[in-house]
């Protein structure tokens, strides 16, 4: 189910916020070389579970460093479920092109990623473990000008405290206003006594999934167009408590321990400007997912009555949105160059939940709330009255002809019921079948002299439909246009009276229709739906070859229920 | 009340009286329809020429009577009140290739008195109106087919009309 990482690296993310624009933090510059050693660890240790998405998080936190900071990739380090000699002999790789950048007087900033198992004292690189005390030594030891470490593995704060520092519980009480250029800054998934968690759904860890859309952009506070330490480490903390805090596994702290000399900020990415961008509705805050074929691209926090517009590349977007009044609903979107495109909130239906893996000592896969069962209503089902005319057409002319005259009329109309089930794919199309009774006709030809003759006729469908809607006020109001094309199959019986002879047929043909109509859903699984539309289907012939249209003008009044 | 009454009286008596023209419509032509065939043959029509068969018309079970061959004659006498008008109906499927004529010959003497050609046409009704002579007591209808292509004819009647604009048919003198 991995999907293309370079889906996420093609996503370029810039979130405008309506606040005026801060001035951005001194970014490094060609000046400044920097190298990124990032790990993803799938395998597992002794008692412990293979992880789904150590490597791929590894592959998009790469991406995110490539495509939006100076780190490229012909000077980072990429390893997967790597040996710890492998892992090492990065470090000798990395170390000697630091060497050469402080013998040429040049700064230099080294990322380290690592996402995987990890026990209290050591990562575990599948059998083998790395202790975190060797691990931080030589991180220490890298002659860098500025040493970033990120890690995302259980207890994964541990590596803190080989140092004696403690974890920040929480980045308002942070010594962050030291934070500089030159020193280093160590931020870890979770505290040394906490689980971190992988999701499904997320297909990543929640922790680096909030990383990464807070380096695309999400975590730009100050709309500076720059994504600063202090900022994404903000970002990241909180998401990611609020998002585990729903989970059965439990709440992860991010942590940061800073060791940094000197003034500034320091920017880790800088998301350029896209054309295509996407306007949030101002009046619904909550939590907005963005994905792109299943791999989510983005998440933004939004408070109700705020502007926010995010830009994106051009194509079509699935948002899930966590709305402030608890209702969670996924949305669809397609952006296009050069043109803000408004999220249309009456489009979005009710959707989701969530499974998350432990990445300890367990592993154990647990389901905590958020995923794969549809909470909106997805499937619909209408009984109808439809209202057709009696059919007038080359066949009905030549009943006339010979004398037929139709017996059963009530103002020229009749009715049949229908029935229709459909399921929704998305917020605007719905797929499904329906049947009915199209037509049913009673002529007669009763003459002085001569045999007298019944015929009765009913004609009957069975098609698959497709429906276009738009939803107004919620689910409240909808609007569709809806195309059906089945088989159809008539039924004719001519008696002669004098005779008692009666000689039955059966007809097939298709049937094809449209119509638009209007749904009133005042409640949340029962409304009313009123519609238009003009059908054909030219099954009973007789032995001149004319058809009975068998459908026409139709209007149709009926009941719905959707869950 | 009283003038009430005589309302009701008067529209149900005017009621039956319709209703009585109606049931009383005399009809010139036994089986209309082609419907009575006894075996292949039609009970009520003489085949003098040429062979006849049962045939669909607009419905399978609906039937009409085709005339089989380059030449066939059948006709039927009719020895019904006369009137001065008779109207000739038939429902008709001629095609190019074959020629239907309809002919009358008032007191069955072997003279026909009244020939008209029916048409080209694909199931449609035929209407003839013949202003018949003065006095007559019988009249002979003989449908005549010409040619091997189709013709189907199908509930023909003949009733009393009083629409004929023409003059009265001139007939030899009959003793």
């Amino acid at each position: 189910m991995n999907l293309p990482i370079s889906l996420l690296a093609a996503a370029c993310f810039l979130l405008l916020h309506s606040s005026a624009q801060a001035q951005a933090p001194e970014p490094s510059t060609s000046a400044v070389r920097a190298y990124a050693i990032v790990v993803g660890n799938n395998a597992a240790g002794p008692g412990q579970e293979t992880l789904r998405y150590a490597e791929s998080d590894a592959h998009r936190v790469l991406d995110v460093l490539a495509q939006l900071g100076d780190y490229t990739k012909s000077q980072s380090e990429l390893l997967l479920t790597p040996s710890p000699t492998e892992l090492w002999n990065a470090f000798e790789t990395v170390q000697g092109r630091l060497e050469e950048d402080r013998a040429a007087g040049r700064e230099s900033v080294l990322f380290f990623y690592y996402s995987g198992h990890a026990r209290s004292s050591a990562i575990d690189l599948g059998a083998q473990q790395i202790s975190l005390v060797d691990l931080r030594a030589r991180i220490e030891s890298m002659p860098a000008s500025l040493r970033v470490v990120v890690m995302d593995a259980c207890q994964s704060g541990a590596i803190s405290r080989v140092k004696g520092a403690k974890p920040a519980q929480d980045f308002s009480t942070n010594s962050i206003a030291s934070l500089s250029m030159t020193g280093l800054a160590i931020m870890a998934s979770s505290t040394g006594a906490e689980l971190s968690q992988e999701s499904d759904s997320l297909k990543g860890s929640y922790f680096t999934h909030h990383l990464v859309s807070g380096l695309r952009g999400a975590a730009d506070a100050n709309g500076d167009g720059a994504v600063s330490l202090r900022e994404v480490y903000d970002y990241t903390y909180h998401t990611t408590l609020l998002t585990t805090a729903v989970s059965a596994v439990g709440k992860q702290h991010a942590t940061l321990e800073t060791d940094l000399r000197g003034k500034g900020d320091v920017a880790l990415t800088r998301p350029s400007v896209a054309t295509a961008k996407l306007k949030l509705p101002d009046a619904i805050g909550g939590a907005y997912t963005v994905s792109k074929k299943r791999s989510v691209v983005a998440e933004v926090n939004k408070p109700p009555g705020q502007s926010t517009i995010v830009a994106l590349p051009a194509g079509r977007y699935s948002i899930l949105v966590r709305a402030s009044s608890s209702k969670l609903r996924r949305c669809s979107v397609k952006l296009v160059d050069e043109k803000t495109t408004v999220l249309d909130w009456g489009s979005c239906v009710k959707v989701a939940a969530l499974a998350g893996v432990e990445k300890g000592d367990g592993g154990r896969v647990r389901t905590i709330g958020l995923q794969n069962q549809p909470l909106g209503p997805q499937w619909g089902f209408e009984i109808g009255l439809d209202v057709r005319g009696s059919s007038e057409d080359a066949y009905t002319d030549r009943l006339e002809t010979f004398g037929y005259q139709r017996s059963k009329d009530f103002f020229g109309v009749q009715g049949h019921f229908q029935l229709k089930a459909y399921r929704r794919l998305g917020a605007y199309l719905s797929l499904g079948g329906s049947m009915g009774r199209l037509q049913a006709e009673e002529y007669r030809r009763r003459t002085d002299g001569a045999s007298n003759y019944d015929l009765r006729w009913s004609t009957w469908h069975m098609s698959a439909l497709a429906r276009i809607q738009k939803d107004w006020f919620g689910d409240c109001l909808q609007v569709y246009a809806e195309a059906s094309v089945g088989l159809s199959r008539a039924q004719s019986t001519l008696s002669e009276q004098e005779m008692d002879r009666n000689t039955s047929e059966i007809y097939w043909g298709a049937a094809v229709s449209g119509s638009i109509g209007v749904v009133l859903m005042p409640l949340s699984y029962l409304g009313l739906v009123a519609g238009v539309g003009y059908g054909v289907a030219p099954t009973l012939s007789n032995e001149l070859g004319e058809t009975n249209n068998g459908a026409g003008v139709v209007t149709n009044f009926g009941l719905r229920t959707t869950f | 009340m009283r003038k009430l009454l005589s309302s009701i009286l008067f529209a149900t008596f005017a009621f039956l009286t319709l209703s009585a023209e109606e049931c009383g419509t005399i009809h010139y032509i036994d089986d209309s329809g082609f419907d009575l065939w006894c075996d292949e043959e039609l009970c009520s029509w003489d085949v003098e020429m040429g062979e006849v068969a049962r045939a669909p018309s607009w419905h399978k079970a609906d039937y009409s009577v085709e005339f089989v061959g380059k030449e066939v004659v059948i006709s039927q006498l009719s020895t019904r009140a006369a009137t001065t008008c008779l109207r000739f109906e038939v429902l008709a499927d001629i095609d190019e290739n074959a020629r239907v004529f309809l002919e009358m010959d008032f007191f069955d003497d072997g003279v026909v008195d009244y020939e008209r050609e029916l048409g080209h046409v694909r199931w449609e009704r035929l209407v003839h109106l013949v202003a018949t002579p003065a006095t007559w007591d019988s009249v002979r209808f003989t449908l005549r087919k010409d040619g091997a292509g189709r013709a189907r004819l199908a509930q023909i009647e003949a009733t009393a009309d009083s629409d004929c604009a023409d003059d009265p048919l001139e007939i030899e003198n009959h003793n």
